[in-house]
């Protein structure tokens, strides 16, 4: 199985492929974009500045980084929306991406498929997490419209994952691992990212303080999935009990903060996925720091190779991967699970 | 402008008035509320009674959602070929379009994209042109898109209205739009499954037991302009104010939902 892991910038690269990633993952908002869309719309789901490239250099040097390497390059371009006004942005970083030498594209708008297709641009097509491949039906769709490689939702039970990756022999899929644990579908969540209405803890530094651990009680969180809201019953078909008012509240209340977790992990699995077929992990955070990247390239290269070395039931490997992410991350797992079924 | 009703289960034919020249039945988001074959049965008595037309809506589904999907499919396809589908998933497009041969399709509210955050208001007079553009404007307008839909039997897409507006112009499809309540978010982590008892939280997608039949909740934070409802695993919120210039919008269809359709 191979390892793709984000990066922000050339010195990331050159770490995360000598950590051990089989491929790395960036976007870039070049001035082009900045000047019409300053800030909240991205062309790749990273409003942030600092989790893109700034520029077409410094995606030529990874590349070129990369291919000396034998590792590869994919430039998402995953936007959940692209209006008609966006297309001449998009299609600039197409043809750049072609230029330089990119490996692939991560999309997953219809009409921006289409329009790849259409033009006969000869670049391989990764259709993004935002195409909501629950079903193997819509893998097919996809497929016709030229995707070779599908990143599927991690919404998805084990037993569903596998017989997606069964229909499809000659499809590469990959799956995500580590880090944000979103509640919501990633491509049918139509809120805002990246609102910062704090500028005391702009987002490097926000995480920064989670990942050192230290209380993080005065950071404000702005995306709409982890606000503290206050939570109220407003109609029930029965009355239920004040006591089991209670409980409705409170379980809420925990979605919205519990789901938020720096380290959702999911590498368990990486035993089975490898058994099912799966072609790769991709590590999710472009925003994340430096450091923190690397562990997981690390962490997850220790599972695989171990994965290739020797035969182990279940249980076995588990306490393996626990006691690899505690060897990496200097803290025990914390049993937030991507496919916690089972475990 | 035709006037149709959206409701996600029977009893709420009480609310199918004279006005209501369309029923729209079924679930956006969950395939866990794919009504049965018998609730199918009394809908399409009760429109064929009242001499209404028929939209059948239906969601995203897993491969198993796919296969509850199909009996439906033949039985509305047979009993009642006129009516108008809506697709939530690509997927089940693909079935409809090759399998069943059905072309009176509609581009759901999940496969239209248009931007809903509520806190898009605050953010009104603070960003340029283009984005206060993009904010208005969804993803199926494009000619590439639209053209493709058109050809592949899908004549209508469904919108939100929503807080910002919207801008449409051109060469577009037509379009219903839905009110007063609109989705903002969605999930297969249903936090209203399972409520009634506590939870040990997970990541799981938590046995259903229609919890979200009986409860609503409501999300109320100072940065959100609008006061946001949970019913099952999806939020909405509420906008009663229509828009006035419909017309040069190309929405020929008003949806009107008398309660969150969950």
């Amino acid at each position: 199985m191979k390892i793709i892991a984000p990066v922000n910038n050339q010195r990331e690269a050159e770490a995360l492929l000598e950590a051990g990633a089989h491929a790395v993952y960036c976007g870039v908002t070049p001035y082009s974009w900045i000047e019409k869309y300053p800030t909240v719309v991205s062309p790749n789901r990273r409003a942030r500045q600092s989790a893109n490239l700034a520029s077409y250099n410094e995606l030529q040097e990874i590349v070129d980084l990369a291919h000396s390497k034998d590792a590869f390059v994919y430039l998402t371009l995953n936007s959940i929306c692209c209006t008609e006004r966006q297309y001449p942005l998009i299609f600039e970083q197409v043809e750049k991406a072609k230029k330089v030498g990119v490996d692939a594209l991560i999309v997953c708008d219809v009409g921006i498929l289409l329009t790849i297709r259409n033009k006969g641009i000869d670049l391989d097509i990764h259709l993004s997490t935002g195409g909501a491949s629950f079903n193997s039906h819509t893998v097919k769709f996809y497929e016709e419209l030229g995707a070779s490689r599908i990143i599927l939702p991690t919404q998805l039970q084990m037993s569903e994952i596998e017989k997606i990756v069964k229909d499809f022999p000659a499809i590469k899929f990959e799956v995500f691992i580590l880090n944000s644990g979103c509640k919501d579908i990633d491509c049918f969540c139509m809120f805002l990212h990246g609102l910062n209405d704090d500028r005391r803890f702009p987002g490097e530094r926000f995480l920064k303080r989670l990942f050192l651990r230290k209380k993080h009680s005065g950071c404000t969180r702005t995306d709409a999935c982890t606000l503290d809201y206050e939570i109220s019953l407003i109609s029930s078909a029965d009355t239920p009990s004040k006591e089991t008012e209670k409980v409705i509240l409170q379980n809420i209340k925990n979605s919205f903060n519990e789901f938020f977790k720096l380290y959702t992990c999911g590498v368990c699995r990486a035993a089975e996925f490898d058994r099912m077929g799966i072609y790769g992990m991709k590590i999710s955070g472009r925003g994340y720091p430096m450091i923190k990247k690397i562990k997981d390239v690390r962490f997850l290269k220790a599972v695989v190779s171990h994965i290739k070395e020797q035969a182990f039931g279940e249980k076995e490997f588990s306490k393996y991967v626990q006691d690899t992410f505690k060897q990496v991350y200097g803290m025990n797992c914390s049993h937030f699970c991507y496919y916690p079924e089972r475990i | 402008m035709e006037q149709a009703i959206f409701i996600a289960n029977i009893e709420n034919t009480k609310y199918v008035k004279l006005q209501h020249s369309r029923l729209y039945f079924g679930n956006e988001f969950c395939e866990y509320l794919i009504p049965s074959l018998e609730e199918l049965r009394y809908i399409i008595d009760f429109i064929k009674k009242n001499k209404i037309a028929f939209t059948f809506v239906t969601p995203f589904v897993t491969n198993k959602g796919i296969e509850v999907l199909r009996p439906i499919f033949e039985y509305i396809i047979r009993k009642y070929p006129d009516t108008e589908l809506v697709v939530n998933d690509w997927g089940v497009f693909r079935i409809l379009r090759d399998e069943f041969y059905h072309s009176n399709l509609v581009l759901g509210r999940l496969l239209t994209k248009q931007i809903k955050d509520p806190r898009i208001l605050s953010l009104k007079n603070k960003v340029s042109w283009s984005m206060k553009q993009y904010f208005k404007e969804t993803n199926a307008d494009t000619p590439v898109f639209s053209d493709f839909l058109s050809v592949n039997g899908i004549k209508r897409i469904e919108m939100d209205n929503v807080l910002q507006e919207i801008n449409r112009g051109g060469e577009v499809l037509k379009a219903s739009l839905y009110f007063p309540f609109i989705y903002v978010t969605t999930t297969r982590l249903c936090v209203t499954a399972a409520c009634e008892t506590v939870k040990n939280f997970s990541r799981n997608i938590p046995v259903c037991g229609k919890e979200c039949r009986k409860y609503t909740l409501r999300l109320h934070h100072y940065s959100m302009p609008k006061k946001l409802f949970i019913k099952g695993n999806t939020q909405f919120y509420k906008n009663d104010y229509v828009l006035e210039n419909l017309k040069q919008l190309h929405v020929d269809r008003l949806v009107y939902e008398p309660e969150i359709p969950m």
